[in-house]
């Protein structure tokens, strides 16, 4: 894997669409169609929107680190902050089909659509930082 | 420039918005800024080329201060509107014509 597998970008929304395009470009290149490319782009809009939100709790509080890679059975995303841990366990589910407005909340929806378009999501924290991997089969 | 650019007409009995490019982080609270200008919304998305959840938090924010009728979405926020199971809460039109000429 060479150097422009990755991307490392300050933590502002406004950089978001770049680390999406970025991995959108290498989604497109391992061979995924436009639709497939767009839940890819979604996936990595909602994980950067979380690690400013949840792991720096605010923007330009540190950097994203975006990485992709193809391997012959998935496509790979590892996206790395030095932001505090959070758990998304303790992030609740949206509930499934809302009825009620009134009653709606959609927090933790941007982790429900990580989960939801990709084949396998991990997270592991450490002293160096919370590293999200995302993977989707080819 | 914004990424996003919005444009409300209005008419009786709903102002009709027509929003067109991506709705996202960056967007979104200028999204949602203009919805909360108005009670009764008809709101075409079909030239919205993306939406993530800070767009659809936007929607359900404009839809608990008053009525929210969407217009030909995009194939694109067709489906977040799916995958976040949001579909059943908001009417949905083919034309701007059939959403304001609808029951208010």
């Amino acid at each position: 894997m060479g150097d422009q597998n990755v991307l490392t970008v300050n933590g502002l929304y406004k950089n978001i669409k770049s680390v999406c395009k970025f991995v959108a470009e290498g989604a497109r290149n391992a061979g995924f169609n436009e639709d497939d490319t767009f839940r890819i782009e979604l996936a990595c809009d909602e994980a950067c929107t979380n690690i400013i939100e949840h792991a720096y709790g605010g923007e330009n509080k540190g950097s994203i680190r975006a990485e992709w890679s193809a391997t012959p059975s998935y496509f790979v995303i590892l996206l790395h902050d030095n932001g505090r841990s959070f758990n998304p366990s303790k992030i609740p589910n949206p509930p499934e089909k809302p009825q009620n407005i009134d009653d709606l909340k959609i927090g933790g929806l941007g982790l429900h659509f990580i989960k939801k378009i990709m084949d396998d999501v991990a997270f592991t924290f450490g002293e160096s930082g919370n590293t999200l991997t995302m993977k989707k089969k080819r | 420039m914004s990424d996003l650019s919005m444009e409300a007409k209005a008419l009786e009995p709903c102002t009709l918005v027509t929003a067109r490019g991506r709705v996202d982080s960056t967007t979104a609270q200028e999204f949602e800024a203009e919805l909360s200008k108005y009670k009764n919304i008809s709101l075409n998305l079909s030239e919205v080329t993306y939406m993530s959840s800070a767009g659809l938090r936007a929607l359900v924010k404009a839809k608990k201060q008053g009525e929210v009728k969407i217009v030909a979405p995009s194939t694109r926020v067709a489906e977040v509107l799916d995958l976040a199971g949001l579909n059943s809460l908001f009417d949905v039109f083919d034309t701007n014509e059939d959403a304001v000429g609808s029951r208010w």
